[in-house]
Parts: C-alpha cells; structure tokens; sequence
C-alpha cells in the first residue's frame, strides 16, 4: 500500500476537474524557473518569491531594477522577469544610487545577504542612508556567510556556531552582533526600516505588507528603505532541516527582533 | 458535530497541484497549513531521493503552502463552490 | 607685498575659422569642460589631489547641463554609482589619483566583464601607476584602453576619444593625467555641449523590459545559464569577453607621435608630460648636432609598439624616460626585441610633497642623460 493510499490522499498531479481557479501559480509571474540548486529549506527563494509578488501587485515591474549582491540568492539573479544589474559583494547599494540618480522614475531595490550588506558592505547602506537615497534595500539575513559554506558574519548571535565561531561565537574573541534595521533607523535619511521572517506562513505575508510599504516609500519619494527578511539556513545553522524555523525564532529572531522600526507614513498598504 | 455534516466528511474549498519532483522534502509546508492537510510521505520519495508533501480533504485555498516554499512546488486552486468530500479532518501538523 | 605679481597672459592667438571659441582654463576645468562636451552626464568621485579639482568643477557644471555629480563617501562608493548610472546607458565616469583607483580595482574588473562603457580619470601622482593603469590592478584577465595626453590641449581631445572609445567597445577607457595637468592652464578650444538626449543603447537598463519574459541583465557573471537552465555558465562568459577583448585590442589603432627618429642614434621614449620636455631636451641637442629622437606614446593600450621598433631600427640605443622605477621601460624592451639596447634613464618624482612634480623634470638633467647614453653607445 502507498502512502498516498495509507493517507487516503486526493490526486494532486494535475488541475481540478471541478470548477476552480488558479489562486497561485508554481511560479509568480516575476520568477522565470522554480529551480535552483539552494539547500532543502533555504529561506532565501521564499523572500525573493515575496518581494517578485509585491513587485507584481503594484504594478511596478516595468519600472524595477533590482540590484543584486553575492550570496546564494545571487541564483536568482539570472531568473528574474525584472531588469538586474549584478553588483560586487556588499556594493549594491552604490551601485543602486548610480541607477537611481540616472534615472529617478526607476524603482531601484537591492538584493544583498547579511555577509554581503553588514559585514562587507555596512559603510554603503549606511551612507546611502544617510543620504536618504530614495532605494529600497533588501537584506535577506540568515546570519551566516551561507555560500562559502556557513561562517561568522557582522550579524552572527553570540553563541551560534559556525565554521569560524566553532565553540559558538563569544563576545571577546568574535565581538557581537550588528542589528543593521536598528541602526539604519537611527538615520534622519531612512523613511521606511522593517524586518521581518519567512519562517512561517503568517511572517511571510507580514513581510510582504513590509515590502510594500518600503517600495511605496520609494515612488512616493520619502527617502530611503530597508526590509531586514530573516531567512532560514539549516545548513549553515548545521541543523536538520526541520528544525529551521523554530531555530530562527530561538537564535536569529530573538535578537534581530521582527517588527516596523521606523515609518514616515509615506506608504498607503495594510500595516504589517 | 463536525459543523452539521455529515459524520465523516470535511469541507473542501480548493485544492493543490504538487510537483512532486520539484520538492526537496523541508516540510515547510506541513507545519505552515493551517487546516493541516498536508502529510509528508513516510516510505515512497520522488526521483532526487526526498520525501514530499500528500494532500488529505480540507484545503482552503489559503496558499500559505505556495507562499512558504522554497522550491515553487504548488498550484493552488479554488473552487468555485465548496464541496463536502469524505475524511476525518486530521490534526494540524500530522505527519506520517 | 602681498606677493609675485600676476602674470597677465598677452593677446589671444587668432582665433581658427570654424572652430570652438577658445577658453584659458586650468587643466582640471578643461578636463571636466571636455568631458561635458563629450555627453558625459553622470560622475561620481572622492577628493584627493591631483583629482580634486576635476571634481569640483563637474559638481559645479554637471547639473547646469541636466548631469548629476556625486561626492561619494569612498572611492569604493564613487566607482559604484558611475557603475550603475553607465548600466543605465548614461555617459559616466569616475576617477581619483592612483591611490584611490587602488581602492576600486575590484569595481574596474568586473565594470569590464559586465561590458560597460566607464571613463575612468587617473590623474596620476608621477608615472608610478603605469602598471596599474595599463596592466589593470584588478584580478582577472580584463584590459582597458588608455590614453596619455601630454599636455591640456591634447588632453581635450582625449577625453573625448576616451567616450567614443568606450561607447563603441563597451569597455572602460582610462584617461592617464598628472599634477602638471591639473594644474597648468592653457587657452583651449572645448567646443559646444553635446546635444542631449543620444539613444540609450539597447542593452542599457531602464526598467521597460521587466515583465516582457525577456527582461535585460547587465551582469558580470554574464547571461548564460548551465545545462540543466539553473545557474550561471562563466566559462561561457570569460570566452565571449576574451574574444571581445582580442577584437578590441585589434581594433583600435595605438597612437604616438615622434620627432627626428629617422636618422636618431638614440630615440627617447617618454609619455604624458615628460614627453614635453624629452621633445624640448631632443631639439636642444639637434640644434647642436647631436643625432637623437623622440617618442611620445599617446595611447598606453593598446601600445604602439610598431611605432617603436620602427623608431629603433638602425638605431644605437632606446633611453626610456619615466617618472618611476621603471615600467613602462618594459614594453619598450618588447617593442624592440632585441635590435637595440634599451636603456632606463628616468626616475622617481623626487619632490617633498609626493605629488609626482619632480626637480629633475628639466630639460638640462635631460640632456645630461641622454648624452650619456649617446656618449656610451658611440
């Protein structure tokens, strides 16, 4: 007996026979191809999944380019129903300026890691914070460098473990964590900060509200955004996989604290 | 009892299509169904080795599954109408 | 006192028929002037001397002309926004003196295999950057084309060429300046402002294509994906962009000018502003029947080494003047291959403040050298 047969399990290899509609595609209209070779549980292809839709609902993907940094969702570069424009490892957000300044009817949003935005490129969202560049910064933060294979970055917990941290990372010899939303919030040039979570069904759909309020941010021309997304990495997190999400909320989350930080009420979506 | 129908049947308002080869066995999705519909196969894996997601009565539509994957492994569908179809509704977050 | 009078320059030279208005600018005003000229409307930088200048005067006149002009925070930062503005399609550039294009090299390389036209300044303290400007202090197997000018007029001219060359090859081009030409002022013809509103090229990105199914990727990594249509396939990119190198090397003609190397015993081999003042020592020693020449490299890359080894035929030795330790000695050494000994008499810029304005640029220590090398290959 199969375990389809064991569970009773209604046919799911092809559409309904009853009257239906598609509510939500394999793929949003944004995304070329579902495949990639990111880990089992990778938090990263949900984020972008989000951010792609909350492009499409506001009808802006004739307007976007999205500048990408270097991590494991640099996979996703190549795969995008959007213009891209692949920057250097934490220089996105520079290179978004340059776009932005060009052109100023571009919507200019960055894709980095936390490895890529806090540890390499902290100087550049800060200044382009600063400047109240009006770009949205996008920094998918799973506290490890994922794609050299899980070492310590400036947004690493004490205690986690990594390949550069091994006894878990301690505050004498590795210092401690830089909470990048709160610190870009502490800037007069950034109008919209939030950080969110895709580590479950209800945090995704927080986060995308977040997403659209910063882009609103954008084209109403506030000033500079940032959604911080925590995303899962069980495999830089040296855990099974199934524990990921709970790991997030115990480790991740508990430090880099979901929530709004700053909002100067330039966006017109539902609150997160 | 059971909402005013029959003994041993679920409301359904949608259902799913899974790509069963797409799925690299996360189960995401298990724990992100709310009415709990999702089973992970315990024995029988897919062409890459993985377990991967079965679907019992009572979706909603509610596409948290399609919004929590990382491998773009569902469509989601909602039926026009409702239909009430024959299963124990399991409890949330059943695995095999 | 309150110090040397002013020299107040003479009447100006009869203006040519046809030609722009002449301007009595400083070098670094002339630069930006002729870079307006040329369309360029994005630039971004970082002070430091000798570029400074180059950077006020583009903050002051670019958004006059609809351009915008960027104090970056870093150099890292300035390359950055000229990286993005170029990927727009919009004429951009970006510079520094040699220290601060250390700090963008990583930028400049992958500028090059994203294919993006960049004008690049390095106005330069001394020669020393040579290998860095030429051989391209980044990692990977990229080139620019560079260009040398030897004085304030030509150097119009080549930033200039310097746009054009990086529109058509879709390649950065860096322009190699210097102290003496930030700072020494020459009446030059800039010619009028470029007409606005050229067409974006059709790879530029604007944000139009999303959504199409075809949407454009500017992207160092290039756009070929692997087999199985997951990833990215660089072998595939490296090739095109090692064929697209080649065909530019080939493709733009190396440019030098000389003087009195038919007959020349020694030639002389200097670029940028010391070879202003190799020209000056050379006719000095024509006057007095010494049999010497001179060449002035103009374009660093592709280097003119047919000019060179034609120069050098049937001459007793090749002297390379360089304010460096010697560098571009070496491709002058390739040039001749052998037909004739090639001899370093140049040296570091030797002046307390570091900025590459060296005593002995001078046409006497210049003689002095050359007749040396005469004197020892009779």
């Amino acid at each position: 007996m199969t375990d389809a047969d064991r569970h009773r399990a209604i046919a799911t290899d092809g559409p309904p026979t009853r009257p239906a509609r598609l509510v939500d595609d394999f793929t949003p209209a944004l995304v070329d191809t579902g495949a990639h070779h990111l880990c089992p549980g990778c938090g990263e292809p949900i984020a972008v999944r989000a951010l792609m839709e909350v492009i499409e609902d506001l009808a802006l993907e004739r307007r976007t380019i999205a500048v990408f940094g270097i991590g494991c969702y640099t996979a996703f570069s190549n795969n995008l129903d959007v213009e891209v424009l692949q920057a250097l490892h934490g220089r996105a957000p520079s290179v978004a300026t340059g776009v932005k300044r060009a052109l100023p009817d571009t919507v200019a949003v960055t894709v980095q890691g936390d490895g890529d935005m806090v540890s390499e490129g902290l100087q550049e969202v800060l200044h382009a914070a600063a400047r109240g560049e009006s770009i949205t910064c996008v920094m998918l933060n799973n506290g490890v460098f994922g794609e050299t294979g899980g070492h310590m970055t400036a947004t690493t917990v004490l205690g986690q473990r990594t390949k550069t941290s091994l006894e878990g990372r301690d505050p004498v010899a590795h210092g401690r964590p830089i909470l990048l939303a709160d610190l870009v919030a502490r800037l007069d040039g950034a109008a919209y900060v939030g950080r969110g979570a895709v580590n479950s069904a209800g945090n995704v759909a927080r986060t995308k509200r977040m997403l659209r309020r910063a882009l609103e941010t954008q084209t109403a021309g506030a000033g500079f955004s940032l959604v911080e997304i925590l995303t899962m990495c069980p495999t830089g997190w040296f855990i099974e996989t199934q524990d990921a999400p709970s790991y997030l909320d115990d480790n991740l989350g508990a430090v880099h604290t979901g929530g709004v930080l700053k909002d100067v009420g330039a966006g017109t979506g539902p609150p997160p | 009892m059971n909402g005013g129908r029959a003994p041993g049947s679920v409301l359904v308002r949608g259902t799913v299509v899974i790509d069963v080869d797409a799925c690299k066995g996360c189960e995401l999705c298990i724990d992100a169904c709310p009415p709990g519909v999702l089973v992970m196969t315990g024995h029988d894996v897919n062409a890459r080795g993985y377990r991967y997601p079965l679907l019992v009565a009572g979706c909603t539509a509610c596409r948290a599954c399609s919004q929590i994957c990382p491998d773009f492994v569902f469509q989601v569908y909602k039926f026009d109408d409702p239909v009430e179809l024959p299963g124990a509704p399991p409890s949330p977050g059943a695995t095999t | 006192m309150t110090g040397p009078a002013p020299v107040v320059p003479g009447p100006a030279p009869a203006q040519p028929p046809g030609e722009a208005p002449r301007r009595f600018l400083m070098g670094s005003a002339a630069i930006a002037e002729a870079m307006i000229g040329a369309g360029c409307r994005f630039f971004a930088g970082y002070p430091m001397t000798p570029f400074t200048e180059v950077l006020e005067h583009m903050a002051r006149r670019l958004p006059a002309v609809g351009g915008v002009c960027m104090n970056a925070e870093s150099e890292l930062e300035a390359v950055g926004m000229a990286w993005g503005a170029a990927a727009t399609g919009t004429p951009a550039a970006t510079g520094s003196t040699g220290q601060g294009l250390s700090l963008m090299q990583e930028s400049l390389a992958e500028i090059t295999l994203a294919r993006l036209p960049l004008v690049v300044l390095d106005m330069a303290r001394g020669q020393g950057d040579y290998w860095q400007a030429t051989r391209g202090g980044g990692h990977g197997d990229y080139r620019h084309i560079v260009l040398a000018p030897g004085d304030v007029a030509e150097a119009v001219e080549l930033v200039h060429t310097a746009f054009d060359l990086a529109a058509t090859w879709r390649n950065p081009v860096l322009v190699f300046g210097d102290y003496y030409l930030a700072h020494t002022a020459r009446s030059v013809s800039i010619g009028p402002d470029a007409p606005a509103g050229a067409a974006r090229p059709d790879w530029a990105l604007t944000g139009a294509s999303g959504g199409s199914g075809h949407a454009k990727l500017v992207s160092f990594l290039g756009s070929a994906k692997q087999r199985d249509n997951v990833g990215y396939d660089l072998s595939t990119h490296y090739a095109a962009c090692a064929e697209h190198t080649a065909r530019m090397l080939g493709g733009v003609t190396p440019r030098a000018e000389c003087g009195f190397t038919d007959d020349a015993e020694v030639v002389v081999v200097a670029f940028g502003t010391p070879g202003g003042y190799v020209r000056a020592a050379v006719r000095s020693l024509r006057r007095e029947g010494v049999a010497v020449g001179w060449v002035r490299p103009v374009t660093l890359v592709p280097f003119p080494s047919a000019v060179i080894a034609d120069a050098a035929r049937g001459a007793r030795a090749v002297a390379v003047y360089e304010n460096n330790t010697g560098q571009m000695v070496d491709d002058v050494r390739l040039s001749v291959l052998g037909a004739a000994p090639v001899e370093f008499i140049g040296g570091l810029s030797m002046d307390p403040s570091g900025f590459g304005i060296a005593p002995d640029l001078d046409v006497g220590v210049l003689r002095r050298r050359i007749l040396d090398v005469v004197e020892r290959h009779r």
